[in-house]
């Protein structure tokens, strides 16, 4: 569970976040969207804790901080940045030490086949072009077998096999039980995935829907029609 | 923690496995060892020469450092840019389930290791020319390694991770430190004007009971004298004093709250010092202390087409840069020009070289230009810039236009490099602007031989072995041209031989840009 509570961000005089709450519940898919600059970026960089913020962010009911929360925490920055001097393999083997995950090698080997990284083995970061290095992203967060998972802008620079990929993940997640934020802008990628669609504008939210509520409306749609964008306007 | 150890090591053993496959590596050690050997000689020499070797001396020298060391780590710790901490460390350690104390733990190692590396060049000079005993040594090798390193990490987690002392606290931290270092500096120099200036001077300035006894550093410099010297009261009581303080600071930032609250100024300053990397390498001018450039309203009338509309759009850009093509160059030039004057005025250098003042400017920018690397210019980005290689132009012409900006900066330079000097020395009009036109073609020869080391060959022993390339280049270059200056100077006069040396420079450099124009021919080329 990823519980959000009265975020507010400042910075400086600039309200970026404005007593932002939400909650995406245990095994659910929560999607953040919103129009450049409406504090989304924000939200997930204070949920993964680089922000100083005021108000409350629990993962799993524990506090964001926590060393016991960021065990289970698995993160996708927007732009990923690799370490120069690793191997996309030390960078898995560096996760599992770092999270202490019970990760497998069989389980590694089929990681790195679904996202056709597995003859990339032994590629150092500073070699990998940009859609790797979301691939690796991506393989690092998995790999620490989180319950919360936290993907910022993941399709961005990916190929459409890894979409497809990434997709199944996310469906695969869920089932597993695990808890899932997405913040995109690519609402055509998401329109299978989604439980919860968290809308925001200007700092604040805007408009909070539930699936089974909605009776499977289009994403798009629900979209538009409270921003007053697209076929809206 | 196991997997920052992991990080750690492996990121070690890749990089010396990646150094030993370069040839550059073996290069590079060569110069190092040559150097610190020739260093080492001379400084052995100037110290026994000038029967500098004493315990008292280098107990003087440790004193300064230690005075400069402690305030200026906490001035740069509390403006949390101590550390710097890398976008790939955001990215997978501040999101680790690591405390945050230890990740500034980590990140502080190179800066135990400096410690480290510090202790041992004391043992080696003070064994080698202090006449300091071996058990003295290693007793302040420890003392220096485990107490010095531990005040650094508790500086560090107090300045970093302290999420109770508010900004404004860590605003006006680094100026009282700015102040304390005024003091001490002022106080010293006061005593040095008053006095026979000399290094036993400054000895006696750290030996005041009132320095040794001054919070943590004096603390510091007292358990120095303590070890090298022998024991009196102040001394005693001073290390006792840093001691307890040390431990004490210890246990505080062990105790300390720190849930990682600064990893958003270490995401910043991460930011800006790689946007700041990103800029020098695009050679984005600046002045160093204005924090951001923002960037004005201007326009450009485009006269001409094709390779010309390079240097109109660079025109454009430089306008709109608050301090249009000036950068830290113009002040160091600007610096530079001052010092030959002021150096040629008070060691009257007129009389002192007679007709060979001439030679004193050009003599100095030739070696900074040949020696420096130079800075990073806007025409190296055109190179990342494929609408470069679609202008429907000669290569030539875009190396001209896309370097035209540069000479024009090199004049504005030239001019104050020499002006000051010329001025002095009573240079003529014809042999000033004579000594400018040389700087600015002195530049051109740096500028089109690097791009020629850059077609040449490429990136294949990096950076340093480009520049080796681009001396021997240049070095030929000026070496050529300076016969053709001698030869002109014998024959017809100074004045001609001087001409005939920037002719010669001009010619040659021409032909390297003509070589180097292939680099604007492919994208490839640059690969």
């Amino acid at each position: 569970m990823l519980e959000i509570q009265e975020l507010t961000k400042k910075y400086g005089k600039y309200l970026a976040v404005d007593h932002v709450s939400f909650t995406v519940p245990t095994g659910q898919v929560g999607i953040l969207l919103g129009p450049n600059g409406a504090g989304k970026s924000t939200i997930i960089k204070s949920i993964a804790g680089l922000l100083r913020y005021q108000g409350g962010v629990g993962i799993e009911h524990m506090p964001a901080r926590s060393l016991e929360a960021k065990r289970v925490f698995g993160y996708v920055p927007e732009v990923p940045s690799m370490f120069d001097a690793l191997t996309v393999r030390e960078h898995i083997e560096y996760v599992r030490r770092a999270y202490d995950s019970p990760i497998t090698e069989e389980e590694i080997g089929q990681m790195f086949q679904r996202f056709e990284l597995d003859d990339k083995q032994d590629k150092l970061g500073r070699e990998l072009s940009k859609g790797m290095m979301q691939k690796v992203s991506i393989c690092c967060a998995l790999a620490i077998k989180p319950k919360v998972i936290l993907l910022d802008e993941p399709m961005v620079g990916l190929d459409p096999a890894a979409i497809k990929e990434l997709k199944e993940v996310v469906l695969e997640l869920k089932k597993q039980g695990v808890t899932v934020l997405i913040s995109t802008h690519m609402l055509e990628m998401v329109k299978d995935l989604w439980d919860f669609v968290f809308i925001m504008q200007k700092g604040k939210i805007i408009g909070t829907f539930d699936r089974q509520q909605q009776k499977d409306a289009d994403i798009e749609e629900l979209f538009f029609q409270i921003t007053g964008g697209g076929d809206a306007q | 923690m196991r997997g920052l150890i992991y990080l750690y090591r492996r990121t070690v053993i890749n990089n010396i496995k990646r150094a030993l496959k370069r040839p550059v590596t073996y290069i590079w050690l060569v110069f190092v060892a040559g150097y610190l050997l020739l260093m080492g000689v001379g400084f052995g020499t100037m110290i026994e020469e000038g029967n500098f070797g004493t315990p008292e001396n280098i107990v003087a020298a440790l004193s300064i450092i230690i005075f400069a060391m402690i305030p200026g780590n906490i001035i740069s710790y509390s403006k949390r840019k101590g550390l710097l901490f890398r976008p790939s460390e955001v990215h997978f350690v501040f999101s680790a389930p690591v405390s945050p104390k230890i990740v500034l733990m980590f990140e502080g190692v190179k800066s135990f290791i400096g410690n480290f590396v510090i202790g041992i060049l004391i043992v080696v000079f003070g064994g080698l020319w202090f006449h300091i005993s071996a058990w003295q040594l290693v007793v302040y090798f420890l003392f220096f390694v485990v107490f010095e390193s531990i005040l650094e990490a508790a500086i560090i987690i107090f300045c970093f991770g302290n999420e109770y002392f508010g900004e404004k606290f860590f605003k006006r931290l680094p100026v009282v430190m700015y102040l304390f270092m005024a003091v001490v500096a002022g106080t010293a120099l006061y005593k040095l004007m008053n006095g026979e200036p000399s290094f036993a001077l400054i000895s006696d300035y750290f030996a005041m009971p009132v320095i040794q006894l001054v919070p943590i550093v004096g603390w510091n410099v007292a358990a120095t004298r303590l070890v090298f010297l022998g024991p009196d009261t102040f001394n005693v009581i001073g290390t006792a004093l840093y001691i307890v303080s040390v431990m004490g600071m210890f246990l505080f930032a062990w105790k300390m709250k720190c849930t990682g609250e600064y990893y958003e100024d270490a995401m910043k300053f991460a930011d800006d010092y790689q946007k700041m990397r990103e800029n020098q390498k695009k050679g984005v001018a600046s002045i160093p202390w204005k924090k951001k450039n923002k960037l004005r309203a201007a326009s450009v009338e485009y006269k001409g087409a094709y390779a010309k509309a390079i240097y109109f759009r660079q025109m454009l850009e430089y306008k709109k840069n608050p301090t249009f093509i000036f950068g830290w160059n113009t002040l160091l030039c600007f610096g530079l020009g001052a010092a030959i004057a002021v150096i040629s005025y008070f060691n009257d250098a007129v009389s002192e070289f007679g007709a060979g003042k001439i030679f004193i400017v050009p003599a100095v920018v030739s070696y900074v230009v040949f020696v420096f690397s130079g800075y990073a210019t806007k025409w190296s980005k055109e190179l990342d810039n494929p609408y470069t290689y679609l202008i429907p132009d000669s290569p030539l012409k875009k190396v001209w236009y896309a370097t035209k900006i540069e000479h024009m900066r090199a004049f504005v330079d030239g001019i104050l490099v020499t002006l000051p000097g010329a001025v002095v020395l009573g240079l003529s009009p014809a042999m000033t602007i004579l000594t400018v036109l040389l700087y600015v073609c002195l530049n051109a020869n740096k500028l089109y031989y690097n791009m020629l080391a850059d077609v040449l060959i490429g990136n294949l022993f990096g950076n340093v072995g480009r520049s080796l390339v681009r001396m021997l280049f240049q070095g030929f270059a000026i070496g050529i041209a300076a016969v053709a200056a001698v030869a002109g100077g014998l024959l017809v006069g100074l004045e001609v031989g001087f001409f005939l040396m920037i002719l010669v420079m001009g010619i040659l450099t021409f032909a390297g840009a003509t070589v180097a124009s292939l680099s604007f021919n492919r994208m490839e080329v640059m690969e």
